[in-house]
C-alpha cells in the first residue's frame, strides 16, 4: 500500500499537468467558464473530449489495440485528480467509454470492439443507454421493447424513457425483448443501435432543475442488423449486469468524486467569504462540523474507489459489489448538497441570473441536480436489495 | 501508488485472525468474568507469533514491519476485543523506535519479546482531547506530576508513556517507571468491562524524556489510528454477527432477513463498514508515510468516520437481535462496549472533524 506516486507516476502526473495548462483557456475556472446554454455547453463538452483524445488523453486504461494508452487504473486516477486541480471541463460521452466501452470488451465480438471502441474514444460518437421503460424501471427484467428477426435484420418496437443524452448522441445500447415466452430475465437481448435509423423519435422531457438532459425514445419498426447484437440471443440480461457494475462502479465514482470535491472546496472558499451577520459562516462551530463531516464523506469516496481499482487491477471484475460504491457516492453526495444550502444564509437561494447569487448560483443547482443521485443507475431501494441478497447473501 | 495491502499482509492477518478465533473466543469474557484473567494466555502465543515486535527493527530482534503491516492485525485485534495493553505495547515499540532507538535499544528487545510491558497514560480528567490543555506536566527538577484516566492495564505496566508538559508548557511525551515511586494505579469501574482500566496519580515521578510535542502529538495520532482500525474489526464483527443471526431467526414463517425493511439496514451497514476501512487503512499508511500535516488529516477523517459508523453499526446489530440482543448471554454488549470505549476516549468524532476542516483549510490555502 503506497498513496505517494512512484517515479513514473509523478513524471505520468507532471506530463498531465503541463498539458492541461496548456489546453484549458487562460484564466479557466477563475474567469471563464462553460457556456452557461444547455446545449452550447453539451458541444463544449464534446468538443473537450475530442481535444483530450488528440492529445492522447483518451481510454488511459484501455488496450492500445483499440487506440488506449494500455496504462492502468492508476494512471486514470492521476489523470482524473490532475483534471480536478485544473477544473477541466467534465466529459459527456460517459456512457460511450464507461459503459459501452466496457460491455463490449467483455461480451461483444472483435469485429464490433474494432469498429466502435476507436470512435468512442475520439469522441466521434456518442452513446446514449436505452435501458428503463415507463414501466420498467426498477424492474428492468420487465422491459417490453421488443425486437423480432426478420431476415439480417431484428425489427424494433417499443419505447424507452429517461434515455439521457439521447439527443446528442449517435449510438444507443438497447435492452430488447427476443423472447415473449421465456422467463423475463430470460428473454432480452442486448443490442447497438444506430439512432439515426429510420422510426427514431426522441421528446426532451424536462428535469427538476429545468435542464433537457433526458429523453422519451420511441422506436417503430426500426431495423437493427443482426450483426448488432452483442453476445448470445436471449443472454441480454447477463450482459447488461456487466454494463450497470461499470455504470456503478469504482471508476464512475472516481470521476465523480471530483467533481463534488471541486464543489465542496468552492463552498468552503465561499464560508470564508460569506458573512453571516456578527461571523463569516466559516467561524460557526455548527456549520464548521457540517463541512467536516462532507469532507471525511467525500475523501473516503476516493478511497473506497481507489481500493476497488487495486482489485480491478488484480484481474477481479466489477459484480454486485458496486453497488457499496454506488449506494455510499449517491448518499453522500446528496447529504453534501443538502448542507451546501444551509451555509451561507439567505443569498444561497439566489440563482445564476442573479446578480446577488453565490457562486452564480452552483449551490441551489447542484442541490436540485443531486436529487438525481438516489434515483438513477438503480435507485437506493434496488442498491440495498442487491447488497443484501447478492453481496451478503440474504434470502430473496 | 498502490491501494491495496499483498500477500504476505493478508496471509499474516489470517493466521491471527485464525489464532485468535481458536483461543480468544468472545464468550471468554462472558464466562470468566475477569478480563485480567485472561490476557496472560492470549499474551504468550501472541508472543509466539512475533507480533509484539512487529515494528521493532530486525536489529533488535524484531520484524522490521510498518504501521501497514500491522492495519489489518490491528483490525482483527479490534474485532477479536483484545486487550488495549497489547496494542499500547506495541504502539510502544513504534513510539520508542522512531524517537529513541539507540537509548532504547534495551527495551526495545524486551518488547519484541513481550517481556516488557507498556500503557500509555494519556486523557485526564477534565483534559479534553487537546494535549495542549492536559495538566499532567514536569516540575523544575524534571519529575513528573499529575493524574491521567484510563490506563490500560495500568497496574501489571512496566513502563508507562505519559503525555504530559514540561516546565516551559511545551507538551512532549515521558516515560516513566510504573512501578516507581510517586506511581500510583487504582482500577476504575468502566462501561467497557473487556479490559480492566486504571486512573494512575504521579507525584514527583521520575520521568525520561522521550520527545517533545510531535512525539506526543504522533502518540496519540498513532492509538487514534489504531483505535479506528479496532472500531473497523469491531464493525465487520457485528456486522457479520447480524447477518449470520438474520439468516437463522424466523419470524411470520420466514428468515427476518428475508424481510425488506431488515435487508435495507444489513446493506447500509456494510456500505459503512466498507468505508471505515477505507478510513482505517489510510490513516494507517499516513501514519507510516505522510508529513505532520497530512498525518493528521488523515488520521482524523479516519477516526471521525470509524465513529460514525460503529456507533451506526453496533446500534442497529442490537436492534435487529430482538431481545436476544438485550441479554448478558448473547454477549453483544462486549464489542458495542469496547467501541463505545474506543470511539470515545480516542477523539470524539467532533474533535476529529475540527482536525479535519483545519487541515482541509490549510491545504486550500497552499493552493
Ligand atoms: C436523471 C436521470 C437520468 C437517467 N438516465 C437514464 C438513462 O440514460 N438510461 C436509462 O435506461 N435509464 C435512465 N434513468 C432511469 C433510472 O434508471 C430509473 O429512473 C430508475 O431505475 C428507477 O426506475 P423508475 O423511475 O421506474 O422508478 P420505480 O421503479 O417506479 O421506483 C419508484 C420507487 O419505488 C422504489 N422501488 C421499486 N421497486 C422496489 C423494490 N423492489 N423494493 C423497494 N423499493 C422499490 C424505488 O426505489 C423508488 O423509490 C435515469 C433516471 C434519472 C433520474
Amino acid at each position: 500500500m503506497d498513496f505517494n506516486d512512484s517515479k513514473e507516476e509523478q513524471a505520468f502526473r507532471d506530463e498531465v499537468r503541463a498539458w492541461l495548462a496548456s489546453a484549458l483557456p487562460q484564466g479557466w475556472g477563475k474567469t471563464v467558464f462553460e457556456p452557461e446554454d444547455e446545449d452550447e455547453r453539451a458541444h463544449f463538452r464534446i468538443d473537450w473530449e475530442r481535444k483530450l483524445f488528440e492529445g492522447g488523453w483518451s481510454g488511459i486504461s484501455w488496450p492500445t489495440k483499440y487506440g488506449g494508452r494500455g496504462a492502468t487504473l492508476v494512471e486514470q486516477g492521476i489523470f482524473a485528480e490532475e483534471c480536478a486541480r485544473a477544473q477541466a471541463p467534465e466529459g459527456i460521452n460517459v456512457i460511450g467509454r464507461n459503459l459501452t466501452a466496457t460491455t463490449l470488451i467483455h461480451h461483444g465480438n472483435e469485429a464490433q470492439r474494432e469498429r466502435y471502441l476507436p470512435k468512442i474514444l475520439a469522441a466521434q460518437e456518442m452513446w446514449c443507454q436505452g435501458f428503463s421503460e415507463p414501466n420498467a424501471g426498477s424492474d428492468l427484467a420487465s422491459a417490453r421493447c421488443r425486437a423480432e428477426p426478420d431476415g439480417d435484420d431484428f425489427i424494433v418496437n417499443g419505447q424507452k424513457i429517461w434515455t439521457s443524452f439521447a439527443q446528442y448522441s449517435q449510438w444507443c445500447i438497447l435492452l430488447a425483448r427476443t423472447d415473449q415466452h421465456a422467463p423475463k430475465h430470460k428473454g432480452l437481448s442486448f443490442f447497438l443501435v444506430d439512432m439515426k435509423s429510420p422510426g427514431i423519435t426522441i421528446r426532451p422531457l424536462t428535469q427538476i432543475s429545468g435542464e433537457k438532459e433526458f429523453n422519451e425514445t420511441f422506436f417503430e419498426d426500426v431495423r437493427v442488423p443482426k450483426e448488432n447484437l452483442v453476445g448470445e440471443l436471449n443472454d441480454g440480461w447477463r450482459i447488461a449486469m456487466t454494463t450497470l457494475a461499470y455504470e456503478r462502479g469504482a471508476e464512475d465514482a472516481l470521476a465523480r468524486q471530483i467533481r463534488f470535491k471541486q464543489e465542496l472546496d468552492l463552498l468552503i472558499e465561499k464560508a470564508q467569504e460569506v458573512e453571516l451577520g456578527a461571523r463569516r459562516a466559516i467561524d460557526d462551530p455548527a456549520i464548521r462540523q457540517r463541512l467536516a463531516q462532507s469532507i471525511v464523506d467525500l475523501e473516503l469516496m476516493r478511497m473506497n474507489c481507489l481500493r476497488e481499482f487495486s482489485k480491478a487491477i488484480k484481474g477481479e471484475t466489477p459484480g454486485p459489489e458496486s453497488s457499496l460504491m454506488k449506494l455510499y457516492w449517491s448518499h453522500v453526495a446528496q447529504d453534501m448538497a443538502d448542507m451546501a444550502m444551509e451555509v451561507l444564509g439567505p443569498e444561497t437561494l439566489l440563482m445564476q441570473e442573479d446578480p446577488d447569487t453565490i457562486a452564480r448560483g452552483r449551490f441551489p443547482m447542484a442541490f436540485m441536480q443531486s436529487r438525481a443521485f438516489t434515483i438513477y443507475s438503480g435507485t437506493s431501494e434496488i442498491q440495498r436489495n442487491i447488497i443484501a441478497e447478492r453481496v451478503l447473501g440474504l434470502p430473496k | 501508488m498502490n491501494f491495496d495491502f499483498n500477500d504476505e499482509q493478508y496471509m499474516f492477518r489470517d493466521t491471527v485472525r485464525d489464532t485468535l478465533a481458536a483461543q480468544f473466543p468472545i464468550d471468554l469474557f462472558r464466562d470468566s468474568g475477569e478480563p485480567v484473567a485472561l490476557e496472560g494466555p492470549l499474551w504468550a502465543q501472541l508472543a509466539e507469533l512475533g507480533l509484539f515486535g512487529l515494528m521493532v527493527p530486525e536489529d533488535q530482534g524484531g520484524l522490521g514491519l510498518g504501521m501497514v503491516d500491522f492495519a489489518l492485525i490491528a483490525e482483527e485485534f479490534g474485532a477479536a476485543l483484545v486487550p488495549l495493553t497489547v496494542t499500547d505495547t506495541i504502539a510502544a515499540s513504534l513510539i520508542l523506535a522512531k524517537y529513541a532507538a539507540a537509548a532504547r535499544a534495551e527495551n526495545l528487545e524486551k518488547l519484541a519479546s513481550g517481556e516488557l510491558r507498556v500503557a500509555f497514560a494519556a486523557y485526564e480528567k477534565n483534559g479534553g482531547y487537546d494535549p495542549s490543555q492536559f495538566s499532567t506536566s514536569l516540575g523544575a527538577d524534571g519529575s513528573l506530576s499529575g493524574r491521567k484516566l484510563l490506563v490500560a492495564g495500568a497496574d501489571r505496566a512496566d513502563m508507562l508513556l505519559v503525555v504530559a508538559n514540561d516546565a516551559a508548557g511545551e507538551p512532549g511525551l515521558y516515560a516513566v517507571d510504573a512501578k516507581g515511586a510517586g506511581v500510583v494505579a487504582t482500577r476504575e469501574a468502566t462501561l467497557d468491562i473487556t479490559g480492566d482500566y486504571h486512573a494512575v496519580s504521579f507525584a514527583n515521578a521520575a520521568a525520561e524524556r522521550i520527545g517533545g510535542p510531535d512525539a506526543g502529538e504522533f502518540s496519540l495520532d498513532l492509538l487514534a489510528t489504531i483505535a479506528a482500525l479496532g472500531l473497523a474489526g469491531i464493525g465487520g464483527r457485528m456486522l457479520d454477527t447480524t447477518v449470520a443471526y438474520v439468516k437463522e431467526r424466523s419470524q411470520f414463517g420466514q428468515p427476518i432477513g428475508a424481510f425488506q425493511a431488515i435487508k435495507h439496514r444489513c446493506a447500509d451497514m456494510a456500505v459503512d463498514v466498507n468505508t471505515a476501512r477505507s478510513g482505517g487503512y489510510f490513516a494507517a499508511w499516513a501514519m507510516a508515510s505522510a508529513d505532520r500535516a497530512e498525518r493528521q488529516w488523515a488520521v482524523s477523517m479516519g477516526k471521525a468516520k470509524a465513529n460514525r459508523m460503529a456507533v451506526h453499526v453496533m446500534r442497529e446489530s442490537l436492534q435487529l437481535h430482538g431481545g436476544m440482543g438485550y441479554t448478558w448471554e448473547m454477549a453483544l454488549h462486549f464489542p458495542y462496549r469496547r467501541g463505545r470505549h474506543l470511539e470515545i476516549l480516542y477523539g470524539t468524532t467532533e474533535y476529529h472533524n475540527e482536525r479535519v476542516l483545519q487541515g482541509t483549510m490549510a491545504q486550500l490555502a497552499a493552493g
